[in-house]
């Protein structure tokens, strides 16, 4: 099953992308296809992991 | 009144030199990147089960189940002419209609409205895998874009020979139409199975053109070839024996990372990176000692040029100043 756990900024301490499946490093950047792939799956109901500390 | 030309053995002009078709007032004349296969970053062999995945640098490619391999022609073979290097084969081993071969040409206000001209040289060895060429006009996504529009140029009647196959289409304009708000809109490019049969099918110097006719095959040196589909996916060459990418630990829980893209990418692209296992798994190797770890990453901003920055959860007890290193991909594919 694919996972998202969120990445936030280290400066900003906001959210600035996502991991799939603790491998592919994706930004927050619409023009990301896999980015886009990302909002698909939130929209289907589907929730990421929260940041790690 | 025009000059016309007719003969079939080229113009030939005063030093000697002969020419075959008119010279083309388009630079790049070809829209299609890595036509001739010639760059195959990801790897040379890829075998998909209901799914379709990037193979030879800019061609996407699916079946229910089957391959896609690098081939090469032998040497002095004349059914493909100008001595490609390579050709694809695409084996569908099951089959349900619709998968295809494809790319991806970004932005969809390319040839918009023009008469642009497909073509390419393709053979099936075995099977009888029916195909259709295509594109198809994709205007991205965010905002309210307007619908997909798809032309359909034709079937490829295969045989087991090797034949050059010619598609000429009117490319529809895009007046009226609404561009999504995420900058990804492209023009697609492919040919899709159109029955349930399996086969091989084997392609080569695939061009889309503008204008009503295929002109002879456009060589794109080598280096500028991999510079283009750079644009677009980036894989650390597996010859670097100490990885690519090279890191110094700067603090409690940072790395400074020097990840400079060879080519300014697309968008910022989607990275993995790795060392034990090459390019993924979050690996990175100390290079004066051989240390290995694993990381659980927090933090990875991006640029279209370059990751610079990593940070982890956790903390490895390592020693400030010391350089690591790993393979990555980064992929701002459409």
């Amino acid at each position: 099953m694919t996972t998202y756990r969120i990445l936030k900024n280290i400066i900003t301490n906001e959210p600035e992308g996502v991991v799939k499946d603790n491998s592919l490093h994706i930004p927050f950047d619409e023009a990301n296809t896999d980015y886009q792939e990302y909002l698909e799956w939130v929209a289907e109901g589907n929730e990421p992991e929260p940041a790690d500390e | 009144m025009s000059l016309q030309l007719n003969g079939t053995d080229g113009v030939t002009f005063n030093d000697g030199s002969e020419q075959w078709a008119a010279a083309s007032p388009y630079n790049f004349k070809n829209y299609l990147i890595n036509g001739n296969f010639d760059v195959w970053q990801r790897g040379t062999s890829f075998s998909f089960s209901s799914s379709s995945v990037y193979t030879a640098d800019r061609f996407k490619i699916g079946a229910a189940s089957g391959s896609f391999a690098r081939q090469a022609f032998t040497l002095g073979q004349t059914e493909v002419p100008y001595e490609p290097s390579y050709y694809g084969r695409w084996t569908i081993s099951s089959n349900s209609q619709n998968y295809e071969m494809h790319q991806r040409i970004e932005d969809v206000r390319n040839l918009a409205g023009q008469t642009a001209t497909l073509s390419f040289y393709a053979r099936r060895p075995s099977g009888s895998t029916t195909i259709n060429a295509r594109i198809v006009q994709y205007f991205g996504t965010g905002g309210s874009p307007s619908s997909t529009v798809v032309t359909s140029l034709g079937t490829v009647n295969l045989t087991t020979d090797w034949q050059k196959f010619t598609f000429t289409v009117s490319v529809p304009s895009i007046s009226g139409k609404t561009l999504g708000t995420n900058n990804n809109s492209n023009l697609w490019v492919g040919v899709q199975i159109t029955d349930t049969n399996t086969g091989t099918i084997d392609f080569a110097q695939i061009q889309f053109e503008v204008g009503d006719t295929a002109t002879p095959f456009e060589y794109v040196p080598y280096d500028m070839n991999l510079a283009r589909c750079q644009r677009y996916y980036y894989k650390s060459p597996e010859s670097y024996s100490y990885g690519d990418t090279f890191m110094v630990y700067q603090a409690s829980t940072g790395f400074l990372f020097n990840g400079r893209f060879p080519v300014t990418m697309r968008t910022n692209p989607s990275v993995t990176f790795g060392w034990s296992t090459k390019y993924t798994g979050n690996t990175i190797y100390r290079i004066d000692t051989g240390q290995v770890i694993t990381m659980t990453v927090t933090s990875l901003p991006t640029t279209p040029d370059k990751v610079s920055l990593i940070y982890q959860a956790g903390t490895h007890s390592l020693t400030v100043g010391t350089c690591w290193s790993s393979w990555i991909t980064a992929s701002s594919e459409l």
